[in-house]
């Protein structure tokens, strides 16, 4: 019994002693001056929060949509993997390009959407420079001839050819909306295709058949128009319900994009990127990730497919409230196999416009890399995807700006042999526009 | 000379003296040499939308960024709908500076185009207001060939149209008084530059007045440097007026220790030795010489002591006056509430837009706890606090602080209280 109570009472004084090693421990602890912030002088004396940073999901093939867990969210777009990318057998010295050589000019503005099929016209845009109309041409750069597809009212986007139906799309502001129209070439049987378009975005299907726009009555359901037989139809998805956003519904205006293949079509807004499988209607979207806390999510500014559809590259920049000024643009490159994204560094603040070389392993990216009063110096540069080495183009010219919508500087053509691009002249003091002009350069590669 | 003319002309002599003293101090503040300008020509061109400038300027029908805020050319985050053209049926165009008519007026439409009051807090966009005004008398002044683009500043027609009721309220508050910035020596405005974000310190601007300034509040990691770096930096501004280490006041990275609820104290922390002065009163001084910001601060107990007994307060001072502190006229102290203590004199020079680490030893009180410096040249009388006429530094608010007499003079740093 009293060695019971021994080892009672020893437990208890141990216990005891524990209890007050421990009392005093705290009380140290708590008399402690907490951790002092860095010398004023130098970094930030707070802790820095932590900004969960979202890496893009890499994982194996082509995106495909897990069912989605509500009616109003969408999955995150998974990779399955697929080929490895084909290293090119260019390297980037192994492109030379003539000296810029002027094809057209006007005093008020040409902005450039897109060389057709053949290689040999460009579809453009010009100016009327006594009122404000614009024309939409096809320019045949070998005659010279010019032909008038269209005209409206500002300008509204850019135009795009229907190879199927040999006829060019696009869309005009008429007094309170916005009409989608289609011309086969004679400007006075213009068929009006949509009203109450919502936007500025036309995509075409690889076919050329058909072509997808969003108007207000359907708001974020995409509306496919087929030119053969002539008929609109809503598709089966609507972009607005696949995210919650931020902005207001009335501007959420979806760009879309339509893969080579017609396997994807990219669909992009602030701060979305959607990627629809083209024949199941299955979405899912791109996490683009935040560029940082303060800078905003990023966002996609232009898309385009490359030639083989195995890249999306896209410029992208971050915003953190509407109308704000775009602080930067960079080029991002997706890979639609691995879900991989690419952000090739350049010697720019601002890419301004991509297009992509034929062989679908190099891009050429314009951008800004100074300004002079007030004006951007653009250059060009030359990109290799996979490697994100870059080589400045030409550098001795001041290439695009001009009057430039937004996408409509540069065009390759689909030979790969010619590139066409805005060269301005530019009052030497002032650097307001002159003239406007068109300009081809020759591309060659070394074999 | 007879004696006569001696006493003329030795009272003539007299008054020239005196007219010519009375002059000489008077011109720095009172005699106005700057008439303030109430309309500004502006060249408007399509811009890119980062706000430089395209090649093309702007006409009658036009919808592209840069002509009107309602633009077509861009998507939905940079234009607003529905399209709504350009605004005026010439160009250059001549415009109210203080305008309030769609195609009249310039400031409501640039200030909400440079900080966007769906994320800036109002106090930061009061003093950009007032730089932005700054801005352009400077380049109005100077005769400048001034555009639209960020060149100058964004002039976005339509601008304001595209806000919310109360962003528009923001902006008016922001704009209803025609104050601007000027040297302490004459009422000129000066060259109010600013710029998007830079870390922790700004950059000098070849001005005596875009001196480069400690900016402890720009110290996240996402902060990247935005802009020239001279001048006012709008996210630093931001930060300071919120009081956190986010500009956006739908973001929170983290209290930051000190927050400035008055523009004066954003617009005197990044433009050096200035003044704010007031347009629409013969540019009549709003700021007093002399002036202080706290930039940081950390209320510290010393080592060995409980919660409550008594404590330190280390202050990171920015000199934001016109005049040097000097050593033996300017000293810290504390108010607990409106009950003020001096704690003893700086230890070194500080002159304007220079800082000074400093701890202080804070007497016994309780509720809110505010910093002030006082001016009082050693041997003289009462101190002349910097407040009410300059803000008091808030540092926080507290149950009770007990005396610190026990505490080792070790802990109570090199002033003491009392």
């Amino acid at each position: 019994m009293r060695s019971i109570s021994r080892i009672l009472r020893n437990t208890l004084s141990v216990l005891l002693l524990l209890a007050l090693a421990a009392g005093a421990v705290w009380l140290i602890t708590q008399s402690r001056p907490r951790p002092a912030p860095a010398a004023p002088s130098q970094q930030s004396p707070l802790a820095t929060p932590t900004a969960s940073r979202h890496e893009p999901t890499q994982a194996p093939a082509r995106p495909t949509a897990t069912p989605t867990e509500a009616a109003r969210l969408i999955s995150l777009c998974t990779f399955s993997g697929g080929p490895a990318p084909e290293v090119s057998g260019l390297s980037l010295d192994d492109y030379t390009f003539s000296e810029p050589k002027v094809v057209l000019t006007n005093t008020s503005g040409i902005d450039i959407a897109g060389w057709l099929p053949d290689g040999e016209r460009l579809l453009i845009t010009s100016r009327d420079p006594e009122v404000f109309r614009e024309q939409i041409e096809i320019l045949d750069i070998r005659s010279g001839d010019l032909k008038v597809y269209g005209e409206r009212v500002g300008s509204s986007g850019k135009p795009v050819w229907l190879p199927a139906a040999k006829a060019v799309a696009y869309i005009t502001a008429t007094d309170q909306q916005r009409e989608l129209r289609v011309s086969q070439g004679d400007p006075k049987r213009i068929e009006l295709v949509g009203q109450d378009v919502n936007g500025l975005s036309l995509a075409v299907s690889p076919d050329g058949q058909r072509l997808i726009y969003f108007a207000a009555p359907t708001g974020g359901q995409p509306l496919l128009w087929d030119s053969t037989g002539r008929t609109t139809q809503a598709m089966p998805f609507d972009l607005n319900r696949w995210k919650s956003f931020e902005r207001p519904a009335n501007k959420r205006n979806f760009q879309s994009v339509w893969s080579p293949d017609g396997s994807q079509i990219a669909f992009y807004t602030y701060p979305a990127l959607f990627l629809v499988d083209g024949r199941t209607n299955q979405g899912c979207e791109v996490n683009l990730g935040i560029k940082s806390e303060e800078q905003g999510p990023t966002w996609v500014f232009e898309a385009k497919w490359s030639p083989d559809g195995h890249y999306l590259a896209m410029i992208t920049t971050a915003t953190s409230y509407p109308g704000q000024l775009l602080s930067f643009t960079e080029l991002a490159i997706l890979d639609i196999f691995t879900g991989r994204q690419l952000r090739p560094k350049l010697a720019m603040s601002h890419v301004w416009d991509i297009i992509w070389a034929p062989d679908s392993k190099h891009i050429m990216a314009l951008g800004q890399v100074e300004t002079i009063q007030g004006y951007p110096i653009q250059r060009l540069f030359l990109v290799d995807v996979l490697s994100g080495d870059s080589l400045p183009v030409l550098p001795e010219h001041i290439l695009g700006g001009g009057s430039s919508n937004p996408g409509m500087q540069l065009a390759w053509s689909p030979d790969g042999r010619t590139i066409a691009i805005k060269c301005p002249l530019l009052q030497p003091e002032s650097l307001d526009m002159m003239e406007d002009r068109l300009c081809l350069i020759v591309v060659d590669t070394r074999p | 000379m007879t004696r006569t003319t001696c006493l003329t002309l030795t009272i003539v002599l007299l008054v020239l003296v005196f007219w010519g003293s009375v002059t000489s101090a008077s011109a720095a503040t009172t005699v106005s040499s700057f008439q303030p300008f109430t309309n500004i020509t502006v060249k408007m061109y399509e811009l890119f939308p980062n706000g430089a400038r395209k090649a093309t300027l702007c006409s009658p029908g036009n919808e592209h960024w840069g002509c009107t805020a309602y633009c077509n050319d861009y998507g939905s985050d940079v234009c607003t709908s529905p399209v709504i053209a350009y605004p005026f049926t010439g160009n250059p165009v001549t415009v109210e500076i203080e305008g309030t008519t769609v195609d009249n007026r310039y400031l409501r439409d640039v200030v909400p185009q440079e900080m966007g009051p769906a994320a800036y807090h109002p106090t930061a966009i009061q003093a950009q207001a007032i730089a932005a005004r700054s801005f352009a008398y400077y380049h109005i002044r100077q005769g400048s060939s001034i555009n639209n683009s960020t060149q100058y500043q964004a002039f976005i027609p339509r601008k304001y149209d595209t806000l919310t009721a109360s962003q528009k309220a923001s902006i008016d508050v922001a704009v209803q008084n025609r104050y601007y910035l000027s040297r302490s020596s004459d009422d000129l405005p000066i060259l109010a530059q600013y710029f998007e974000d830079i870390p922790l310190r700004t950059l000098y601007g070849g001005q005596p007045y875009l001196l480069a300034v400690e900016d402890p509040i720009s110290s996240h990691s996402d902060v990247v440097q935005s802009g020239h770096g001279h001048g006012l930096s709008q996210k630093g501004a931001g930060r300071w007026a919120r009081g956190n280490l986010s500009y956006n006041i739908n973001n929170d990275l983290g209290a930051w220790s000190v927050s400035w609820p008055d523009r004066f104290q954003i617009l005197t922390h990044y433009y050096t030795g200035i003044h704010v002065r007031d347009a629409a009163s013969s540019n009549a001084i709003q700021t007093p010489d002399r002036r202080f910001n706290v930039l940081w601060t950390q209320w510290a107990r010393p080592s060995g002591y409980p919660t409550g007994l008594c404590s330190r307060v280390d202050l990171w001072l920015h000199n934001t006056g016109t005049t040097t502190w000097q050593p033996t006229e300017i000293g810290v102290g504390y108010c607990w509430g409106a009950t003020c203590s001096m704690a003893g004199y700086l230890p070194r020079q500080v002159i304007p837009g220079a800082d000074l680490f400093i701890p202080l030893t804070v007497g016994p009180g309780s509720g809110n706890l505010y910093i002030d410096l006082y001016y009082k040249p050693v041997g003289q009388g009462s101190p002349i606090w910097f407040g009410p006429a300059w803000p008091r530094q808030l540092i926080g608010s507290f149950t009770v602080v007990r005396s610190c007499r026990y505490l080792p003079a070790i802990e109570r740093g090199y002033i003491l209280a009392q």
